[in-house]
This record gives C-alpha cells, sequence and structure tokens, in this order.
C-alpha cells in the first residue's frame, strides 16, 4: 500500500472514532430539539472526514504515478535521536517544577547538545548555564513572572 | 478634524510622548520574539507601569508595545518557524523558507517595510474614516461573521499544491476538530475531555502552533540530518544574505502592500475578526491573484507570500482600534486589556471619546505613524544581528528552539500537562508530515473552528433553526457567493485548460 493510502486510512480510523466520541457529549434534557447543540459541529466534522478521507483513499487508489512506499518514507532516517529528544522533553515537564526552571532547563539543554553529538562539556555547560540563568533573569527579575525555584527553594529554606 | 490631528501632532511630539512611543516600540519587538509572551502580555505588563502617566502618555506607550508586539512575533516566525503570535502565523509559509535559503535578511527586511507600510497606510485609513466604519462595523451579524470565517477556510485551497487539495481539506477538518476539544461555551458541557480537567480548556493556540511548526521543524531536521539536502541548507542557513531588496521585488511587492493593506485594515476593523483572519485572507488572496510562475513560489519563499500576511496583520492592529476607540467596543484581545487600562485611568471609550478626551483619541492616531517609522528605523539596523541566531550550529540552535517553544507554553499556563502535550503533537505533526500533509491548514481550522461554531449557533437560534440566513441577508450572500467563486474557480480554470490542452492535441 501506498504512503497516501495510508495516510488515508488512518484518518478514516480517526474520523470513526472521533464520530463515536461525539456520542459521550451529554446533552441537558430537551435539548435535541433544538437546532444547534454542543454535538450538531463534531458530528458534522466527523461526517466531513469520513467523505473527504474516503474520497483521498479511491484518489490514492487510482492513481497510476509511481507512488512513495512506506518504506522510503519512513526507512533511513534518525528515529532513535527524535525519539531520545522526545524522551528528554517528557523528562522536562516532569522536573520543571520539583528541580525549578533554572535545573531543569540547564539539563535539558546539556541533555539535547549531548543528544545530537556534541561533546565539548565546557561550551556544552556553559551555554546551558548561561541560557537558563539568562532568561531566570529576563523573566523573574525584570517582567516578575514567578518561576518555581524547585530544589532551591529547600536549600533557601534550609538556610 | 483638522483641528484634533494638530492637536494629536502636538501632544504626541512632547518629548516624554516620543520616548514612550521609542519604549514602547522597543519592548514591543523584544517581548514579542518570545513565544507565549505576545502583545496581550505586553501590554499587561506595561499596565502598572503607566499608572502615573497622563492616559495619553499610556495609550500612546501600549499602542506602540502592540504594533512592536506584532513585529517582533514575525521575526521569530521567520527565523526558527516559530509563530509566537497568531498573526504571525502566516508570516512563516514564505519568510521561514526564505531564511532557509539563506536570505534572512531580505526576508526581514520585507517584513519590516511590509509592516511598515501596512501600519502607516492604515493609520490613514484610520484617521479618516473611524466614525464612519464604526457604524459598518456595528451593522455585521453572527451569520455575516459565519460567512466571513467560511471565506477565511477557503485560503485552505492557497496551501493545496498540485493533486494535495484534498489533504489540505482534511487538515483543515483536523483543525476543526480539535477546535472542538473542550468546554462547549453555550452550553458549558465537556466534549472530548476523556475526563482529564487539564482538558476543560481546550487545547491552546500558542501550543499548536508551536508543537506543529517551531518543534516539528526542529525535529524533522534532526530526522533528516544525514541528507544532502540538509546538508545544503545547513550551509545556506547561517548566511545573512543582502537585506537590500531590488527595484524588480519592490515593483512586485508594491500591489501586493495595497491589497493587503486594505484587505487587513477592514478585516481588523470587525471586532473579534483581528489580524489572524486577515493575514490569512491576505495570504489567500496573494496566491489567488498572483500570475502561473509566481503560484509556485509560494511555501517556498515567494515575497509575495510574505509582503502580503505581513502588511495585512499591522493593517489588521491598527483597523482594532476603530471599535476600540469609536464604540468602545475591543475589536480583538489585546484592544480588551487596552480597554480596561483606559477604564483604569477613568477614561470611557466610546462615542464621544473623540469629543471629550480628543487629546487621547487623536494622539493613539497620530502615535501609528511615527510609531510604524521608529519600528523601521529601529529594527532595520538589528536585523543583522538578529538574523546571527541562524548562524547557530544545528546541535545548539535545535535544543535552543525546542526549549523556546516549551518554555513559552508553559509560561502561559504553567501546567506541565502542556509540555507533555506539545511532544505528543510535534511527534504526531512529524508524522503528518512525513505523509505529506501541510500543517498551515490545521492551524487555519483551528483558529476559525471556534468562532465558526460559536456565529453559526447564534445565527441559526436568531433564524429559529432555519438556514434562510444564508442567503436574506445581503452581506451574507455576497460573502458566500465570493467563498464560492474563490473554491471553484481554480478547478474551472484547470478544466478549461485541460479542455484547450485536449483539443489543441486533437487538431
Amino acid at each position: 500500500m501506498s504512503r497516501d493510502t495510508v495516510g488515508a486510512l488512518i484518518f478514516l480510523a480517526f474520523s470513526l472514532a472521533y464520530g463515536a466520541a461525539t456520542f459521550d457529549i451529554h446533552l441537558f434534557p430537551g435539548a435535541e430539539q433544538a437546532p444547534f447543540t454542543p454535538q450538531t459541529m463534531p458530528i458534522a466534522l466527523a461526517a466531513l472526514g469520513i467523505v473527504v478521507s474516503g474520497a483521498m483513499i479511491f484518489q490514492s487508489l487510482r492513481r497510476t504515478a509511481a507512488r512513495d512506499t512506506l518504506a522510503a518514507t519512513f526507512g533511513g532516517k534518525n528515529w532513535s535521536t527524535v525519539f531520545l529528544l522526545a524522551g528528554l522533553m517528557v523528562l522536562y515537564g516532569l522536573t520543571i517544577r520539583e528541580a525549578g526552571f533554572m535545573l531543569s532547563t540547564a539539563l535539558f539543554l546539556f541533555g539535547g547538545f549531548w543528544v545530537l553529538g556534541e561533546r565539548r562539556w565546557i561550551v556544552m555547560a556553559t551555554t546551558a548555564i548561561a541560557v537558563s540563568v539568562g532568561f531566570w533573569t529576563i523573566l523573574s527579575p525584570l517582567l516578575g513572572i514567578y518561576l518555581d525555584p524547585g530544589i532551591f527553594r529547600f536549600l533557601s529554606e534550609g538556610g | 478634524m483638522i483641528d484634533g490631528i494638530l492637536q494629536g501632532v502636538q501632544v504626541v511630539l512632547d518629548p516624554i510622548n516620543l520616548l514612550m512611543v521609542f519604549v514602547g516600540c522597543f519592548a514591543g519587538t523584544f517581548i514579542g520574539m518570545l513565544p507565549g509572551l505576545g502583545p496581550i502580555s505586553a501590554i499587561a505588563l506595561m499596565i502598572p507601569i503607566t499608572y502615573g502617566f497622563d492616559p495619553a502618555t499610556a495609550m500612546i506607550l501600549m499602542a506602540g508595545v502592540y504594533y512592536g508586539a506584532i513585529f517582533g512575533g514575525s521575526t521569530s516566525s521567520i527565523l526558527i518557524n516559530a509563530p509566537g503570535v497568531a498573526g504571525t502565523v502566516a508570516t512563516a509559509f514564505d519568510g521561514y523558507p526564505m531564511a532557509k535559503k539563506g536570505l534572512a535578511g531580505k526576508a526581514l527586511a520585507i517584513a519590516a517595510y511590509s509592516s511598515f507600510s501596512g501600519g502607516t497606510i492604515a493609520a490613514v485609513f484610520l484617521l479618516v474614516a473611524a466614525p464612519a466604519l464604526a457604524q459598518v462595523a456595528l451593522s455585521f451579524q453572527s451569520a455575516d461573521y459565519f460567512a466571513l470565517m467560511a471565506l477565511g477556510l477557503t485560503a485552505v485551497a492557497a496551501f493545496a499544491g498540485h493533486g494535495q487539495f484534498l489533504k489540505a481539506v482534511m487538515m483543515t477538518i483536523l483543525g476543526l476538530m480539535l477546535s472542538t476539544v473542550g468546554t462547549d461555551k453555550a452550553e458549558g458541557i465537556p466534549r472530548f475531555t476523556f475526563g482529564r480537567l487539564d482538558l476543560l480548556d481546550g487545547i491552546s493556540f500558542l501550543l499548536l502552533a508551536m508543537a506543529t511548526f517551531a518543534l516539528s521543524e526542529a525535529l524533522m531536521s534532526v530526522l533528516k540530518s544525514d541528507s544532502v539536502d540538509e546538508a545544503a541548507q545547513d550551509a545556506a542557513r547561517g548566511k545573512l544574505g543582502s537585506m537590500r531588496v531590488s527595484r524588480a521585488e519592490v515593483r512586485e511587492m508594491i500591489p501586493t502592500i495595497g491589497r493587503s493593506s486594505v484587505l487587513g485594515f477592514f478585516t481588523g476593523v470587525l471586532p473579534g475578526a483581528g489580524a489572524t483572519i486577515a493575514s490569512f485572507l491576505a495570504y489567500g488572496m496573494e496566491r489567488m491573484v498572483a500570475p502561473k510562475e509566481k503560484k509556485a513560489e509560494f511555501g517556498q519563499g515567494s515575497i509575495r507570500g510574505l509582503a502580503g500576511p505581513e502588511t495585512a496583520n499591522n493593517a489588521a492592529c491598527s483597523g482594532s482600534f476603530v471599535p476600540l476607540l469609536t464604540l468602545g467596543i475591543p475589536g480583538s484581545g489585546t484592544t480588551a486589556v487596552i480597554l480596561g487600562a483606559l477604564i483604569s485611568y477613568g477614561i470611557q471609550p466610546g462615542p464621544r471619546l473623540f469629543i471629550d478626551r480628543p487629546d487621547v483619541f487623536w494622539s493613539v492616531i497620530i502615535s501609528m505613524y511615527i510609531g510604524n517609522v521608529i519600528l523601521l528605523v529601529l529594527n532595520l539596523p538589528l536585523i543583522p544581528y538578529i538574523a546571527r541566531l541562524l548562524a547557530v550550529p544545528r546541535n545548539y540552535l535545535v535544543p535552543l528552539v525546542i526549549f523556546f517553544s516549551l518554555a513559552g507554553v508553559y509560561l502561559v499556563t504553567f501546567n506541565t500537562f502542556d509540555i507533555q502535550m506539545m511532544v505528543f503533537v510535534s511527534i504526531a505533526a512529524v508524522g503528518l508530515r512525513l505523509f505529506g500533509y501541510p500543517m498551515a491548514p490545521l492551524i487555519l481550522g483551528f483558529i476559525l473552528g471556534g468562532m465558526m461554531e460559536e456565529n453559526l449557533r447564534r445565527a441559526l437560534t436568531i433564524s429559529d433553526g432555519s438556514i434562510s440566513f444564508l442567503w436574506e441577508r445581503p452581506i451574507t450572500f455576497v460573502i458566500l457567493i465570493i467563498t464560492t467563486l474563490v473554491l471553484t474557480t481554480p478547478a474551472i480554470s484547470a478544466l478549461r485548460a485541460k479542455r484547450r490542452t485536449a483539443a489543441s492535441k486533437a487538431a
């Protein structure tokens, strides 16, 4: 199957799932008679999605010109690096409150530089610390936006 | 009116007020470049500072911050494909490809000239037609807004390359679907939240824009980093290129600027429409009227594709002041914050503003001229330094862009769920891009979805469930005719071209 056919099938499945989920939207008693309810737009969109994805499947199957395959589209790429970066982003989200903005940002940047192949430790550390401290300075003292101090809060409370 | 203009000039040329224009533009540009801190946040940050000022001075400062922030948002759109402000999303479509080709300096210069032109032309309209336009704005009802949103969606045709129209439509539908997530505004019923409290407010625009543009672009560059194309782009990226815009390019830009200023201003006048829809409409319009050889350049670094939305979004900013100053109705979220500030100074905006406080009314309008000049003078020399950002090696640039995007979204809600959501959306966006689906229609559908549903609901409620409002109101009918023409003209032209080719072959 070509890339376009698989893509269209994914959208068809998504539209069907979206359509099924619209029936979980609760309506107030008597709302069934209203011309427009919270379900109206989602049902219309689900129907449109099914029609358009059906048309895309039809178009992709009719196409006789050379088509991209899934292997050609997804193969030979740096998926491991991408997923490592995604993992770092998830970790950043989990630690930004507990570790604090500055520390979690510095660690995220350091990790990101390392994942992308940088190995000059001093440059990496200096850049990561400079950016995180710089942003904290602009956002917190200068613009008055509160940022989680994280572990530095415990240090100052203990002191 | 002449007396008013002279009074406005006198107020603005006061050294303190001139300084405020300068400070506003500078601060606005800087803050606008940071995603998550758009014009609304920038102005909200200024309000406490302005409490000690004269109201005219305070308004001048806030107006300067507003269009400075719009210009700053364009800078991050062009350089790193990270549109922090909804009105600058369309700028990224051709601004970022231009920067990738090593023409970052020219792209920023075109954005600066277009913003200046759009803002200045719109300020002229504002000066001449503000009270009359306010009455026109009032005559727009829900049915007309719905039709206008439908017209805005036709800009999707502009993002469809050859044979990609259905993919663009599907992405628009996906954007509309994503806009339904959250609490239904009319009845307060949760939709597609799956029991999660974090989704009750829906998906934020900034999250979607950052994830589908900046983050997915950063991840795509990592994904394909071994390819020859990427190496060539890396080599080109760090080059600033000449900032000079040639005579031929200026001649190409002039009609675009003219059309987009008018479109942007009149769209900005409509409360709730604003810079976002103005920029998308301008992009779609420019692509539609461009000659065949120029159409192919759209999405690849087209000058018209950059100048059009840039002009329109600044013109719309000026336009959004019309309902604020003349009727006391805020035309956008930003002008709503400005309205709050005006009330806190003891000034009631409305039809009597230009009678009771002509100094405030006219000085805001005149300050727009001066502000636009200062923006141009301030930013053009800074372009070579700002564009150097692209020369940062990819190993450092990619994590920095990712941090910028994540932090920008986190700073709005301080909700770590948003960060996890961004990771998910960006991976999905990478997958969609590999499948050949364009991202721009997704954003377009998302932005317009909520407004369309609200206006359609109101229009149907007013007409008792009958769809006759589509043809009974002249404004609605005309806009829908234009929408139909915009959608069908390319298909009809393609069909006629096919028939001509077949006929000439047969001959």
